[in-house]
């Protein structure tokens, strides 16, 4: 039977952190109205999400399955369509936290045109805390793709700085800094600056947040013939379930 | 155990080479189109997230789709366009593509009217 199901999942299996975690992540945003600039539409994202191992490469890096269980989306305080249940993404990642690439981020789109707003997902689930020692302070970056379509090609760098407040059994680091997208969509320039500050609780080996909270703000902006800008602002809160 | 439970569990996006490879497995139910004129068939389906085929486009015959049994998936719906040669009755299945539905527009910005925004881009001062 084990020898069956490892068969049916086409991998070796991951030793010996073998694993599902399951985690709640609520992503509170307010995205400046394009027709009003003065107007902010209010949009809160939440996941379900169930992340369980695949592969181990060489590299030690490791792929892992995302997966949305559940969740809800609202825009002004009534419900969106919701299509994530049971899509997925593959991550590869370093198990202390470091984020190398996603697959399949456009199946997230296909049916839910909102979530492409909400790339901070990656970053809420990595964000990267260097090795630090008490009342040390400490760059780091947290970096990520974006590819919701196949025409996109970006990449968004989170440059922070972390402060170590508390060790127990798992560690609570806070930080601040700021975000640069930068990259392509068909002919078009992306581009986005911003800040951002929160609270991460992480094992003491690292790896993703059994909690993060923060705040980010940012102005994104696509230019061809001209540039149009939209201001961001996002809430976040996500925490390990099990 | 839960992990190899789990993995087991989750459904796979529906690829154009998994669509081609059940096909191809079960030709056998394409039998009634033998009697189809000696030329190339283009024949558009939709395969619903359950698995279940629907002939969209091209000749009746194709409506037999729904015999095949493909996998589940966690898309709505996956429509393919397959090119299918018929010479002296036998069927040669020869490409197998998805159509791409929908593609999100200016990726990252939260808007209803994306169209007019792309517009307004494009528009000179």
């Amino acid at each position: 039977m084990l020898s069956f199901l490892f068969l049916s999942c086409l991998h070796s299996p991951i030793q010996p952190k073998s694993y599902v975690h399951q985690y709640h992540v609520q992503i509170d945003a307010r995205f400046q109205n394009m027709e009003d600039k003065s107007i902010y539409d209010q949009m809160t994202l939440e996941l379900d999400l169930q992340l369980s191992p695949d592969v181990r490469f060489k590299d030690d890096s490791v792929s892992y399955r995302l997966m949305v269980s559940d969740g809800k989306a609202t825009k002004n305080g009534e419900s969106l369509p919701f299509a994530l249940r049971e899509k997925w993404v593959e991550l590869r990642a370093f198990e202390f936290g470091e984020l190398l690439s996603i697959m399949h981020m456009e199946e997230w789109v296909e049916e839910n045109p909102y979530i492409d707003a909400f790339d901070i997902l990656w970053f809420v689930f990595y964000p990267n805390p260097p090795n630090i020692e008490k009342k040390e302070k400490r760059m780091s970056l947290s970096r990520y793709p974006l590819q919701y379509a196949e025409s996109q090609k970006s990449r968004a760098v989170l440059q922070n700085t972390w402060e170590l407040v508390g060790v127990d059994a798992q560690v609570r680091l806070q930080y601040e800094g700021n975000i640069d997208i930068r990259g392509t969509w068909q002919d078009l320039r992306l581009s986005s600056k911003g800040n951002q500050e929160g609270t991460v609780v992480v094992e003491k080996s690292g790896g993703i947040p059994s909690s993060h909270t923060g705040k980010l703000k940012r102005t994104l902006c696509y230019t061809k013939a001209q540039t149009l800008c939209q201001k961001q602002e996002f809430e976040y809160k996500m925490e390990r379930r099990q | 155990m839960i992990f190899m439970f789990i993995c087991a569990w989750a459904q796979d996006y529906l690829s154009a080479e998994t669509v081609e490879k059940k096909l191809i497995e079960q030709k056998d139910v394409f039998s009634a189109c033998s009697g189809l004129e000696d030329q190339l068939h283009t024949v558009r389906f939709s395969v619903a997230a359950n698995g279940t085929a629907k002939r969209i486009e091209g000749d009746e015959c194709f409506s037999i789709l729904s015999k095949v049994i493909f996998p589940s998936h966690p898309s709505k719906e996956r429509t393919f366009i397959w090119r299918v040669a018929i010479q002296k009755g036998v069927l040669f299945p020869q490409t197998l593509v998805r159509e791409r539905g929908y593609s999100v527009m200016l990726p990252g910005l939260f808007a209803i009217d994306k169209l007019k925004i792309m517009t307004q881009l494009e528009e000179k001062k």
